[in-house]
């Protein structure tokens, strides 16, 4: 039988047999493409149960992961189309003109479920409004029968009125809906608002919708009812929106203290604390004894300098594999220098595509996301965590918490001694950074202009920062 | 002021060094799970594949390294009554088998509770019917004297084609049957049946048992109702409940074909096949075709070798970096003589304890396991999967579906040009070797003589990623006399002996192995 010949794409080292790469597409990737058919996933609830919080959750879960994901907010079509919103009055069963433009709107959005899905590489297209009647669900299968998408419904319940006033004050408040009303009023006119879906909401049902594959959330997560679960894509999500919860908490992250390695201007590697970085380890535990936490959880990676730098904390942490720098492959413990003149093509290629790009015998950040998925998915499961990483993991998890593209995250800023507190808000982040005052090297290293593998080594060497 | 670290010598894990002793090593990537153990209990009418879940759970968490152990109460049930006569042991009428049945039920509680405190036990599966609110409240009850967190597992089916080909596949054969036809056995057991459904109460969501934690699985994974996930553990567990399946299928496991550096005796790299290897590669194809597989998804490695082997199949694979081989650091694609030469201390430390030591720079068959989670999770998912990856990597899955401990994984044979053929048959894995016929090195390093020193193994073993061979079940009967426990009326369990855990057997290959 014949051999095809097999070659390694420069960027991402990978095996492809040697015709393909006369073809655009790509044929392998670190981890296995899961998905044919794509899929959309429908929010299902009354007003203000989270849905667009568990939509744009569970859509920068997926991008993060390299599953290309979109929302598609019914309430954005309606605000274009109807530009000011007067009263709960709009939502009134009866309200014909109304029914006919909220129906339009559902309409528009899914002609853009269909372009993303098919036109625009779109893999999972997700589409957030009430849909809490049986006919709108029935549109939507059918929409995607006639696509060839496969239907993922997300339904959340809740009738704890704490919750829901606390969902109200915390997002609809805010709304374009409700710009220059004052709170009270807004909670009124939004529970009227509820009130006139409750009068048609036909919750997704054991019998009538057995056939379907779904998901009911109950009470912010304490309960699940999971049907018909179809295939890889929808085990993830569903795994992911069990392990995600609300209650308050606050993430930190950091670098190691600055390493002798650092100092050096050298990559990777396995070196310990310089002074400095001794210092920054002390600073930081005072930092976060001062920060007052009940209950902190402290990781660290398997290299020496995170757990130095942890040590100095005098509590107990945990140590991640998952969590080790990225492997420079051939290229650890160099300098840029070293690599330009060692490895000049490497080094161009690098700038390139800094996602994409594998080192010889090493990783890229594209692997690296792989082997932090499970440290994201356990970060959703706990509540107060300080995590003591590198640089490139550090943009992998910060990526993930801000919604970073791939093309943004490896050149996130990370500075060291710096700490990083993510507190959820709302429907994202806030971020909060504090530099514990003590000097470290810069490690970050910008974008040259020129990126071409003809380039010389001044221009490749422009952005190096200063070392000894 | 900090603690000094040092590397300890087999893991290459940092950690503090206290005095002069080498401090307990600490986890080896990966969350602690749980501070308290836990107890899994099954829930359901017989012939709901509640031992099959156990079984299979077990091993996946064993292999995962939490220590876990069935614990089911049948077994207890045929080493008190040595004889089953009928279904009529089951009626619910009948007082003297109600009392022997409560008590093998206390005995078992009796041997969780050792295992958990006393054995080092993490995770035990109290595998029996618990069809009653009143016996899984006394489980409760055990599980808050104890500090266990109760998590329970009830299976739910109502299609009686699922439940007679459960009955065939694991009832007409077993032990209380062994003197029956199948009809007979089958008649009788569809009595005993019977028997439970009048009393069951099913796990009631909405109000009775609302605060507990569980998952309902009804009709073989169609559909799951969780209730208040507690844990890392609780969670893990759903999560695996949800992906796997009964369908029945076929995993074929396989290295690369003979590589260019297996020929030079080279560890690792990213060479191609030797021409030899490319005849296995033809061969290999040939031999998939034979087996005439409907949809057969195939999987490598993203190094070349694998790839090669694959392309030679003319059908679409699936390159996953996680099966990667295992990562040699300094000694990558040095021979074995060039590493004891260059580095005869790491040498002799890899043949101390060969599951945890880790390559300077590189990995350990511990890491590896971590590195492959998903991929087991995603061969569970799947139907029929041909996989062709390598010697540490084939160990690994091989492991796992033989319930193999961390001891034998890294000494199971795998050779080349060999696949091995995995079809889930009743409780367990039927394995056939098939060797295609094309000659190759033998790549396979048998243990050292047993003088070679071993580290201290118990050190490394707490809290880490550790494959554990699911423990043989308990058998010894725990009751001396049946009469000293009539007169006692408490449910408190004490004054039993623990029992011994046995680890499972030799790696063979090529045999029928039934767990």
């Amino acid at each position: 039988m014949e051999q095809t010949e097999l070659t390694q794409t420069p960027l991402q080292k990978i095996w492809v047999p040697w015709m393909s790469t006369l073809l655009q597409r790509r044929r392998g990737s670190s981890v296995p493409q899961f998905t044919n058919s794509p899929t959309m996933i429908v929010m299902v609830g009354l007003p203000a149960r989270g849905k667009t919080y568990i939509s744009k959750k569970l859509t920068r879960y997926l991008n993060w992961i390299g599953v290309p994901t979109k929302v598609f907010n019914v309430g954005q079509y309606r605000r274009e189309a109807v530009q000011t919103y007067k009263s709960y009055e709009f939502f009134m069963p009866n309200n014909e003109d109304a029914m006919k433009i909220r129906k339009a709107c559902a309409i528009a959005a899914l002609q853009d479920v269909n372009i993303y899905l098919t036109h625009e590489q779109g893999q999972v297209a997700v589409f957030d409004a009430t849909n809490t009647t049986r006919d709108r669900r029935e549109l939507i299968i059918n929409f995607s029968k006639e696509n060839g998408y496969k239907v993922f419904f997300v339904e959340s319940i809740c009738d704890d009125p704490d919750i829901i006033e606390a969902n109200i004050l915390q997002v609809k408040l805010t709304s374009p809906d409700y710009k220059d009303c004052d709170k009270e009023k807004v909670v009124e006119d939004f529970l009227k608002r509820i009130e006139c879906y409750k009068i048609n909401y036909t919750p997704l049902h054991d019998e009538y919708d057995r056939n379907l594959s779904y998901i009911k959330i109950f009470n912010v997560g304490s309960r699940y009812l999971v049907n018909h679960v179809l295939d890889h894509i929808q085990s993830r999500i569903v795994y992911y929106l069990m392990n995600i919860h609300v209650t308050p908490r606050s993430i930190y992250l950091c670098r190691h203290g600055e390493s002798e390695l650092n100092l050096l201007g050298r990559i990777g590697g396995d070196s310990g604390l310089s002074e400095r970085g001794k210092k920054f380890a002390s600073a930081l535990g005072l930092f976060m004894r001062d920060q007052a936490i009940q209950d902190l959880k402290v990781w660290t990676s398997h290299m020496k300098r995170t757990i130095q730098t942890a040590e100095a904390l005098g509590v107990p942490y945990e140590q991640w594999k998952a969590l080790n720098e990225i492997d420079a492959g051939v290229c650890e413990d160099m300098t840029y220098e070293e690599i330009q003149e060692n490895y000049p093509l490497e080094f161009a290629l690098r700038d390139q595509d800094k996602y994409r790009y594998r080192y010889p015998k090493g990783e890229s950040y594209e692997d690296l996301v792989q082997r932090l998925e499970p440290v994201i998915m356990e970060l959703e499961r706990q509540e107060n965590v300080l995590v003591i990483c590198h640089q490139a993991v550090m943009r992998c998890l910060l990526a993930y918490f801000l919604d970073k593209s791939a093309e943004e995250l490896p050149y996130l800023k990370c500075s060291l001694h710096t700490v990083l507190k993510l507190t959820p808000v709302a429907y994202g982040c806030k971020v909060e950074s504090f530099f514990l005052n003590i000097e470290a090297v810069n490690t970050h290293r910008d974008k040259p202009e020129n990126v071409e593998v003809t380039r010389n080594p001044e221009e490749a060497l422009d952005t190096v920062p200063a070392h000894i | 002021m900090p603690r000094e670290l040092t590397q300890n010598r087999i893991q290459k894990i940092w950690i503090p060094s206290k005095d002069d002793k080498p401090a307990v090593p600490r986890r080896a990537g990966g969350p602690y799970f749980t501070n308290s153990p836990t107890v899994i209990v099954m829930v359901g009418l017989p012939a709901r594949g509640k031992t099959y879940i156990s079984k299979k759970l077990t091993r996946y968490l064993n292999w995962t390294g939490v220590p876990t152990k069935v614990f089911n109460v049948g077994e207890y049930r045929r080493e008190a009554v040595k004889q089953y006569s009928s279904y009529d042991f089951f009626r619910p009428d009948n007082q003297e088998a109600m009392k022997i049945r409560k008590q093998c039920a206390l005995s078992a509680l009796t041997d969780v509770k050792s295992y958990l405190l006393e054995e080092g036990g993490q995770v035990a599966v109290f595998d029996a019917t618990n069809t009653t609110r009143d016996r899984r409240e006394m489980i409760l009850n055990f599980g808050k004297e104890n500090g266990f967190k109760v998590f329970f597992i009830e299976s739910v089916c109502e299609d009686p084609n699922v439940v007679a080909t459960n009955i065939m596949e694991v009832k007409v054969s077993c032990p209380d049957y062994k003197d029956c036809n199948k009809t007979d056995a089958m008649e009788d057991f569809l009595k005993r049946i019977e028997c439970y459904r009048a009393s069951y109460q099913p796990l009631d969501p909405d109000n009775y048992d609302r605060d507990i934690s569980f998952i309902k699985v009804i009709d073989v994974g169609r559909r799951f109702l969780v209730n208040r996930i507690q844990d890392y553990i609780q969670s893990k567990i759903v999560y695996y409940l949800m992906n796997i399946h009964v369908q029945p299928r076929t995993i074929y496991l396989c290295r690369h074909g003979e590589s260019e550096h297996n020929v030079l005796g080279q560890i690792g790299g990213d060479s191609g096949l030797s021409s030899r290897g490319k005849k296995f590669s033809g061969a290999l194809s040939r031999f998939m075709e034979e087996q005439n597989l409907k949809n057969l998804k195939v999987w490598t490695s993203q190094l070349k070798r694998t790839i090669q082997t694959a392309e030679t199949l003319s059908m679409p694979y699936e390159q996953w970096k996680a099966l990667n081989e295992i990562d040699a650091g300094i000694c990558e694609e040095m021979t074995y003589e060039q590493i004891k030469e260059r580095y005869p201390e790491e040498f002799a430390l890899r043949d101390q304890d060969k599951y945890y030591y880790r390559y300077p720079t590189g990995e350990s068959y511990q890491d590896l396991v971590q590195r492959l989670e998903p991929v087991i999770m995603e061969l569970e998912r799947q139907e029929n999967v041909l996989v062709i990856c390598h010697q540490a990597v084939m160990r690994c899955l091989l492991a796992y579906f033989l319930d193999k401990s961390a001891d034998e994984m890294p000494y199971l044979k795998c050779p080349l040009h060999t696949v091995l053929k995995l079809t889930p048959v009743a409780y367990g894995c039927k394995v056939e070797s098939i060797y295609l016929n094309v000659e190759a090195v033998n790549t396979h390093r048998e243990r050292p003589e047993q003088d070679v020193k071993r580290g201290p193994s118990t050190l490394m073993r707490r809290n880490s990623v550790t494959p554990l061979a699911s423990p043989e079940p308990t058998k010894k009967p725990r009751i001396k006399s049946l009469d000293d426990h009539m007169a006692s009326t408490s449910t408190s369990l004490s004054g039993f002996a623990a029992s011994d855990i046995s680890t499972a057997g030799q790696p063979l290959l090529g045999k029928a192995c039934l767990t």
